[in-house]
């Protein structure tokens, strides 16, 4: 059942290489029959790396994003932007907004939700809302507030995102926090092998 | 160590089921998660043979916390193929995380142990490779430090390996040391980089061996597959920044570049290619550079949408394979499969593969007031690979469903 790190806790929340060197070897050590597919591979060598990274699709889509970093405004609401802005998941977005329903998205993008955090617990419901009907209105927690060792973990958990893993695994760095799993455990496996 | 762990692992396996059994009868600290994803894979081997095949797979896992710096994680699943059904497999596991500091202070202590088995429902299958049951162990100890609120520091180790049933096959371990740091610049521009160094030990053939050897001709002989391997260490660092950031109200990004180099790299060491049928854990190893970008955005109400792309540039060891042939050798149009591996001859090529990759998945959380959430998801996945070695160039697509309660 993988994690998505930076995920709020359950409950609560809130808050070229330019190789010089030699092309590797080649070494066919037979054939010549055409039903047998694979010797007819070009040898790309290693030091190509660089060249085919100026894939034109990739260098233009790597411009468009950077051009969108640079030149659009980036913001969030104002009850957002009043804490710290941290993002250590890295999807872009405040760690620390608020997201009393725990539900991954931030409270100020929910209708019914955008409750200042003073009069969240008298909050009465929201207005007719098949979504926001089934949202608890309940105060974002704090370490004062937790009373289980589940809520007691999940703040100290919540504190610890960024080191939960580290990013060695590429793969797995870019799946993380797609949903893309074969099993509910995050890899797909066949063979012994997992992908 | 490894060795070792094949004894220790199923005795923390069951010191942890006992230890979870009693402090949840003492403690209602618990969370219950249940999920099923069902979905079709365009490719399933993710090589040129493509094989379709649709699976499904119910799952649970079952969190307890027996104190506030505790939980442990019993998780367990099953994934049903239809077509190769024997490929069907049980997925169980446990694990154990510890943090002991407050989420108040500014130093903050992460420690994690998971151990999880996979067992197939019939090894030795005519796929692509010779599949065997096996055990994952992972580790990890890090720290962090809270500079101010906007800047933050961490390192950590962690040690991950993979142990085979079969005894024959060599086991992997992993060690890596990290360091890295987040910070936020001009009001929401998220800086994070993170820097590693690993080692662990890794199992070849030396080019004489695979030159001068009886196996020069045709396939390898049986009682040679792993005889041969030489034993070394396999270092190398890696580095990678990030960068995420709103845009516009709605909608975040991040934009991530890696890059993996091998130290001291063995220019001859040649592992066995996934069309040999001989598992090699090292096949999947690369050096080289990876970029990648994802957007997610809440514009649609109660959707979270992500939309993502990547591209690899991987460098590989030499790798020894087994030409394809036709399945129907009469018919030019039916499937590529590896050929029978005691007649075939076989070849040594170095092995570069470029990888772009999109992905587009949906997802709809819906919490209800007790505190409990379920989310129907859906994501689409496209694959490109080319390779230097026919057999690893292939596209995939595939489709994944997902439906999950968090009790």
């Amino acid at each position: 059942m993988g994690e998505t790190v930076g995920t709020p806790p359950p409950m609560f929340a809130s808050r070229t290489q330019q190789n010089t060197c030699q092309l590797a070897p080649i070494m066919y050590l037979v054939v010549s029959d055409d039903t047998i597919a694979g010797m007819n591979a070009p040898a790309i060598g290693r030091g190509t790396s660089v060249n085919r990274l100026q894939n034109p699709i990739i260098v233009t889509a790597f411009l468009i994003i950077l051009l969108a970093c640079c030149g659009v405004s980036g913001h969030e609401s104002e009850e957002a932007v009043q804490k710290p802005y941290v993002d250590l998941d890295g999807d872009g977005f405040n760690d620390n907004a608020d997201d009393t329903d725990n539900d991954g998205i931030p409270d100020h993008f929910e209708k019914g939700l955008m409750v200042p955090r003073a009069a969240a617990a008298t909050a009465t419901a929201p207005r007719v809302d098949i979504f926001a009907a089934l949202k608890q209105t309940s105060q974002v927690l704090t370490m004062d507030m937790a009373v289980s060792p589940l809520e007691h973990f999940a703040l100290r958990q919540f504190a610890c995102r960024a080191q939960s893993k580290c990013r060695s695994n590429f793969e797995s760095e870019f799946t993380a926090g797609l949903g893309i799993t074969a099993g509910s455990s995050g890899s797909h496996c066949v063979g012994g092998v997992c992908f | 160590m490894i060795y070792q762990s094949r004894l220790l692992l199923p005795a923390v396996f069951v010191v942890l089921l006992v230890s979870a059994t009693t402090v949840f009868a003492e403690s209602p600290g618990y969370d219950l998660k249940f999920s099923l994803n069902s979905g079709y894979i365009g490719n399933l081997i993710k090589d040129s043979s493509s094989r379709e095949e649709s699976y499904t797979t119910p799952g649970a896992s079952l969190n307890l916390y027996p104190f506030s710096v505790a939980q442990v994680n019993l998780i367990g699943e099953y994934t049903y193929y239809s077509k190769l059904y024997d490929l069907s497999n049980l997925l169980y596991g446990a694990g154990l995380k510890l943090v002991p500091t407050d989420d108040s202070s500014r130093i903050s202590v992460y420690s994690s142990g998971n151990f999880k088995k996979r067992r197939y429902r019939q090894q030795d299958l005519e796929v692509s490779t010779t599949n065997t049951n096996s055990i994952d162990f992972d580790a990890l100890l890090s720290v962090g430090y809270r500079l101010k609120p906007n800047l933050q520091l961490r390192t950590g180790i962690s040690f991950i390996a993979t142990d085979y049933s079969d005894g024959e096959i060599p086991d992997k371990s992993t060690y890596d040391l990290f360091v890295g740091g987040n910070m936020t610049i001009f009001k929401s521009n998220s800086l994070d980089l993170e820097a590693g160094y690993s080692t662990g030990e890794y199992r070849f053939a030396p080019s004489s061996k695979m030159i001068f050897g009886a196996m020069r001709f045709y396939g390898i002989p049986a009682n040679s597959v792993y005889s041969v391997l030489e034993t070394d260490d396999l270092k190398s660092f890696y580095f990678s920044p990030r960068i995420s950031r709103p845009i516009g109200s709605r909608t975040g990004m991040n934009l991530t570049y890696a890059y993996r180099g091998f130290i001291d790299r063995n220019d001859s060491a040649i592992v066995y290619g996934y069309s040999t049928g001989v598992i090699s854990p090292w096949v999947s190893s690369w050096e080289g550079q990876a970029i990648s970008a994802s957007i997610k955005t809440f514009i649609i109400p109660h959707l979270i949408v992500t939309l993502a792309a990547g591209y690899w540039d991987k460098e590989y060891f030499i790798t020894l394979e087994q030409p394809y042939i036709r399945d129907n050798l009469l018919d030019p149009n039916s499937p590529l499969v590896p050929g029978p591996l005691s007649t075939n001859p076989i070849f040594l090529q170095s092995r570069h593969d470029y990888q772009r990759r999109v992905s587009l998945s949906f997802s709809i959380p819906l919490a209800s007031r007790s505190g409990h959430v379920m989310e129907p998801s859906l994501a689409i996945d496209y694959t490109n690979n080319s390779s230097s070695i026919v057999v690893y160039d292939y596209t995939d697509f595939s489709i994944t469903t997902s439906l999950s309660l968090r009790l």
